[in-house]
């Protein structure tokens, strides 16, 4: 038996489309959105229950992007152009930094935002988890707009981190990471770390230089391949059994190609990415490989 | 050869009666006569606008580039939508099977426009690397391998058009415009869309042009003019530039990357023309006639041959209203007038 987890924006139903669709156009109070968005994500909640995934973060149906509900509840932060998320069709509102970034806004509350649906952030049922991206993506995927240390901005991104962790009570946290780290060291996370179980999604396989510093461990590190060292920085290991980029269904029988200490498995890339109808047939593929690996 | 000749780049808006129902009817004879009655008084919207090019009427007959093509390929199929942005959706084909055409995608669409207009016309295709770029590939064993079959499609299209376009040219030139947003969008695959494209029109008589917008970096493209066998670049501009006038580089950042375009163009043998867009397609305000011929003459100043410059929109106007898209292309057209005088 392996763990499986489902992690990041989920694509969104038919009837939460439409529904957007109709609020946009004023033809829906914001108040009745949020009341369809709270529905529809305790229907994902069922639906990973009955699919046997153990882990599984809020499906962030009201994020228009990965990072925009976040940037819009800091001070310091502006929505830049669309950008082109990796080598997608999908694109994101670069942001940008006009100083140190601090939450001012409750994320936990119903609140209207500019330019995405109303807050809370989350809306967790027993098990579901937090979702962040990594500071590190969070700033490669921004300009700075200021004369700002990006250390300095990293660890600042790191307290606030901490802040909205503390808001839900202390939820458990996958962080995201959309690029490999080259040289980039990440020991700034150490403090996130300590606050919060941490499952970490990382691009490429994490190497020493990168890793070196971190005095506490995360829950899982998820990667592109084994590596055994990992398990000194991390308790468990992650492998990316199913792709996001693809909508070929994997068989149900997973490769014993890891070792002993993988112990969990997830997919490539937050499921957005995927038609809704696809994304529903690979969690169900994916719960099925965790019971028979 | 004409100077400045004004152009559509594809797309306009159709009229309400016809993007209603047009998903409910398609392929039904009231489809038939609804495209067609659009896509007269799209011709007249053009005419009337003063456009030596009347490109395809507006594009009546398809609902969107990637989709319209992919509907009719065997091999593709549909799941679902996939998110663009906010909430912005697209349906976007799986590859699941070798790709084969189902029918052909232009050709009643050419034939009626021909027969409708006296005007030179222009038939947009959708080229095989944005295709494969907006499709999941769930068969063929790489991205090149994608991209080559559907180079192989369109050319089979391509004949077809220039088969039907035989009959009813009346003595026009055959006029294809490759559209290729996706051209640039990976750098390291600029092999892939070069062989593509050339791939595409193997054997084609006529001329041919490549439409590109949006694309973050364009010195990619204009490095591999050279390589690839296209007379033309019908580009965007506008959407990069500033609303204010001025001839200086300052005032005309859009269109400073000409001066690499032009640099490139003339250590060839035969130059190719260059479109450019002198309105920008995502925004209501209407350039002001003054503002178009600023961007017109600073063009001017780089390129000089104004046989060589064509003028168009940035991309096709299908998300503006047709009111707007109207008087965008007859300022267009104005400031094209105004700088021919003063040539």
């Amino acid at each position: 038996m392996l763990k499986t987890l489902v992690y990041g924006l989920y694509p969104r139903s038919e009837k939460l489309r439409r529904s957007y669709n109709r609020w946009e156009r004023g033809m829906i109070k914001t108040e009745d959105l949020s009341e369809i968005i709270r529905e529809e994500k305790y229907a994902f909640y069922e639906m990973m229950e009955r699919s046997g995934i153990e882990i599984y973060t809020d499906p962030l149906f009201n994020w228009y992007d990965i990072l925009r509900p976040i940037v819009l509840s800091m001070e310091n932060v502006k929505l830049g152009p669309l950008t082109r998320y990796l080598e997608t069709n999908t694109f994101y509102r670069m942001p940008e930094f006009y100083g140190i970034p601090r939450i001012f806004k409750d994320l936990t509350k119903f609140e209207q935002l500019e330019e995405n649906p109303p807050l809370p952030a989350y809306q967790l049922d027993r098990k579901s988890l937090l979702f962040l991206p990594s500071p590190y993506s969070l700033v490669r995927m921004s300009r700075l707009e200021a004369d700002l240390r990006e250390d300095v901005l990293l660890r600042s991104l790191v307290d606030e981190y901490i802040k909205i962790v503390k808001a839900f009570s202390g939820r458990k946290l996958v962080l995201f990471d959309v690029f490999d780290y080259g040289k980039h060291n990440i020991s700034y996370l150490d403090p996130l770390l300590q606050s919060t179980g941490v499952i970490l999604i990382a691009r490429g396989i994490p190497k020493e230089q990168n890793l070196k510093g971190l005095k506490h461990k995360f829950e899982a590190l998820v990667a592109d391949g084994v590596d055994r060292d990992l398990l000194n920085y991390s308790d468990s290991l992650g492998i990316k059994a199913v792709s996001a980029h693809k909508t070929k269904i994997e068989g149900a029988s997973i490769e014993k190609k890891m070792d002993d200490s993988v112990d969990l498995i997830t997919h490539d890339d937050y499921m957005d990415f995927l038609p809704r109808e696809i994304a529903d047939i690979k969690v169900e593929v994916l719960g099925k490989m965790g019971d028979t690996a | 050869m004409k100077e400045l000749i004004t152009q559509e780049i594809g797309s306009f808006r159709k009229p309400e009666y016809l993007a209603r129902d047009f998903h409910k009817i398609e392929g039904t004879p009231r489809f038939k006569e609804l495209a067609e009655k659009a896509t007269r008084e799209t011709l007249e919207v053009f005419e009337r606008s003063g456009l030596d090019n009347v490109g395809i009427g507006g594009e009546m007959f398809r609902w969107e580039m990637y989709e319209h093509p992919a509907e009719r390929i065997k091999g593709i199929i549909f799941y679902g939508m996939v998110r663009s942005f906010d909430n912005r959706y697209y349906r976007k084909g799986s590859a699941i099977d070798r790709l084969e055409r189902r029918e052909p995608f232009h050709v009643d669409e050419v034939n009626f426009v021909a027969r409708s207009t006296d005007r030179p016309l222009k038939v947009p295709i959708t080229g095989p690397y944005t295709m494969m770029e907006w499709s999941f590939n769930d068969y063929y064993e790489s991205r090149e391998d994608l991209a080559m079959e559907f180079a192989r499609i369109i050319n089979e299209e391509l004949k077809d058009i220039q088969r039907t376009w035989d009959k009813v040219s009346g003595g026009r030139k055959l006029e294809i415009q490759i559209d290729e947003p996706a051209t640039t969008t990976h750098p390291d695959e600029m092999d892939i869309v070069v062989e593509s494209i050339n791939r595409s029109v193997e054997g084609i008589d006529g001329e041919i042009s490549m439409h590109v917008c949006y694309s973050r970096d364009y010195r990619l493209l204009y490095d591999r003019i050279p390589d690839l066998k296209i007379d033309g670049y019908n580009l965007e501009y506008s959407n990069r530039d500033l609303l204010e006038r001025g001839l200086s580089d300052e005032k005309r950042p859009g269109f400073n990357d000409l001066k690499y375009f032009t640099e490139i163009n003339e250590s060839l043998q035969r130059r190719k023309f260059i479109g450019i867009g002198v309105t920008d397609v995502h925004i209501d305000y209407v350039e002001p006639v003054e503002l178009i011929e600023d961007r017109i003459n600073y063009a001017l100043k780089i390129i000089k041959d104004p046989e060589i410059v064509r003028i168009n929109p940035d991309c096709g106007l299908r998300t503006r209203s047709r009111e707007i898209g109207e008087q965008k292309l007859r300022n267009m057209v104005a400031a094209r007038n105004n700088v021919l005088k003063n040539l």
